[in-house]
């Protein structure tokens, strides 16, 4: 598995009138090999274009990303923050899709698509259209497909933000057994403060536009984390907090 | 959940279809009524000449070869065109500089470029099928160039993110998604190639569909031209219900059925 470093790294975009629009400042953040990482930040911060940078869709102005342990430029799987999914593929050809961009062996397929399904509980789904899924399931879906290629690094933008609370809070307990299984790296974008207490062993907090990391928590409870546990409830509250403070 | 899919070949349209149908062969007998048969032949006599002509093997033999020339001509142009449909929608070198390719050939008058083409071709199957491409490439391209500035750059930011190949985000994101845009511009196309062919039969070829309907208008025989070209429709018909729609269904059986109102 592989840690995700981030280096001194700047980005802006350009505006329709061609004026720079600075987005990321300074963004020095070590997501450890094996860590479940949140960043939580305003909605328009930057979030998902950290991610992009990880992801290696987008170029860093400034700065670099480096991946520690893992050979090379490590397998990284996206769930973003609506599906994305092939409309036109069965759950299993979705998954067989990102199989084949990852360059894994046909053989192995029927496998890791039946390994991946049952683990997000879409067994009985796999030759079901996208369209005849609910939003729910479309992003158990993402998540399966990012995680067939068995990735060293999984990046989610705001994955359940879309979802109803209830579907919500299944598909974070899944996500948490699924990792504390795999151990792979996660970079979690969220604007919810209490998903970032309920999920991470660090949270990230960005400043609005330009954003900078302001703070970074150690969240030391045990797994098995209850989303009205008092403890998490005043860590999220911490985080809350420092979001509303004036920048220091 | 999303309702359910279309059902395959309902009755229904089926029925409707049939329908429309008996609804035009009989406006056609009505009007045949106020004409004499030189110039306006009834249902009856036109059908009896379309029995006549095909059972004696006439019509199979013409209709083949230009089946032949629409089948060569239109696959040629279909590849052509959506390569660089595709091509200029992907670049906008590309699009700046086959723009003007594109629109000068969709405004040269396709009997122009027929006539150009057996001049060039002479009488060769050569020459009706370089009328069709040369006429449809511009509007297929038009269609598919458009459907490429309709892409979902979600899907292929998506694709990115994954790693996904050249090649592979061609076949399995790109394509998909100009499906209904391949699928317009194969019926326009055809629908545009059978006229060109028919033309460029008609000008110069000694058999085909439109040799056989120019002589038996040099010969006044209404009943003639209206059977080979009745004839000639049915087959285009039996292609667009048999190929076309089926290609159309398979292609679009992930999609649920959205009242549109």
């Amino acid at each position: 598995m592989a840690g995700v470093i981030f280096e001194d790294v700047a980005k802006a975009f350009r505006r329709q009138d061609g004026a720079p629009l600075p987005v990321l400042e300074d963004i020095r953040l070590t997501a450890g090999q094996g860590e479940f990482c949140c960043l939580v930040g305003p909605s328009g911060c930057g979030k998902s274009t950290l991610l992009n940078i990880a992801a290696g869709l987008v170029a860093p102005d400034r700065g670099r990303i480096r991946f520690a342990g893992g050979r090379g430029a490590p397998r990284i799987g996206y769930v973003f923050q609506r599906g994305r999914l092939l409309n036109w593929r069965t759950a299993r050809g979705n998954l067989a899709f990102a199989l084949e961009a990852a360059g894994v062996p046909r053989d192995a397929w029927p496998a890791r698509i039946d390994h991946h399904l049952r683990l997000v509980g879409l067994e009985q789904f796999a030759d079901e259209y996208p369209l005849a899924l609910s939003g729910g399931m479309q992003q158990r879906v993402a998540i399966a497909r990012a995680l067939c290629i068995e990735p060293e690094v999984l990046l989610m933008d705001e994955p359940f933000s879309h979802l109803d609370e209830l579907t919500a809070r299944t598909l974070r307990r899944e996500v948490t057994r699924i990792w504390r299984e795999t151990k792979v790296t996660i970079l979690f974008v969220t604007h919810n403060a209490m998903e970032a207490a309920y999920l991470a062993d660090r949270i990230h907090l960005l400043t609005a536009r330009p954003a900078r990391i302001t703070r970074s928590l150690a969240v030391e409870l045990p797994r098995d984390r209850e989303m009205e546990d008092p403890k998490v409830v005043a860590v999220a509250r911490e985080v809350v907090r420092a979001l509303e403070a004036p920048a220091a | 959940m999303a309702p359910p899919r279309r059902p395959r070949l309902p009755l229904r349209a089926l029925a409707l279809r049939a329908a429309s149908f008996a609804a035009l062969i009989l406006a056609w007998a009505i009007l045949a009524r106020a004409f004499p048969p030189s110039i306006l032949p009834g249902p009856g006599r036109v059908l009896a000449e379309v029995g006549a002509i095909l059972a004696s093997g006439e019509f199979g033999f013409h209709m083949g070869r230009t089946l032949v020339r629409v089948g060569v001509g239109f696959a040629v142009a279909f590849l052509v065109s959506t390569a660089l449909g595709v091509l200029m929608g992907s670049w906008r070198d590309a699009e700046y500089f086959f723009e003007v390719e594109v629109l000068v050939g969709l405004t040269i008058p396709g009997l122009a470029w027929a006539m150009i083409s057996m001049l060039w071709f002479g009488i060769r199957d050569a020459a009706a099928i370089f009328a069709i491409v040369i006429i449809t490439v511009p509007m297929i391209t038009l269609n598919i160039w458009e459907g490429t500035k309709a892409l979902d750059p979600e899907l292929s930011e998506m694709a990115r993110a994954f790693r996904a190949r050249p090649w592979l985000r061609l076949r399995q994101v790109i394509l998909p998604q100009l499906v209904p845009y391949l699928l317009a511009s194969t019926r326009f196309g055809f629908a545009l190639a059978w006229k060109v062919v028919v033309l460029s039969e008609l000008l110069g070829l000694s058999n085909g569909i439109g040799f056989m309907i120019n002589q038996a208008f040099g010969l006044f025989r209404m009943e003639g031209v209206l059977a080979w070209t009745i004839a000639f429709t049915l087959v285009m018909i039996l292609i667009e219900f048999g190929i076309v729609k089926l290609i159309e269904r398979r292609a679009t059986r992930w999609r649920p059925a959205v009242p549109v109102w």
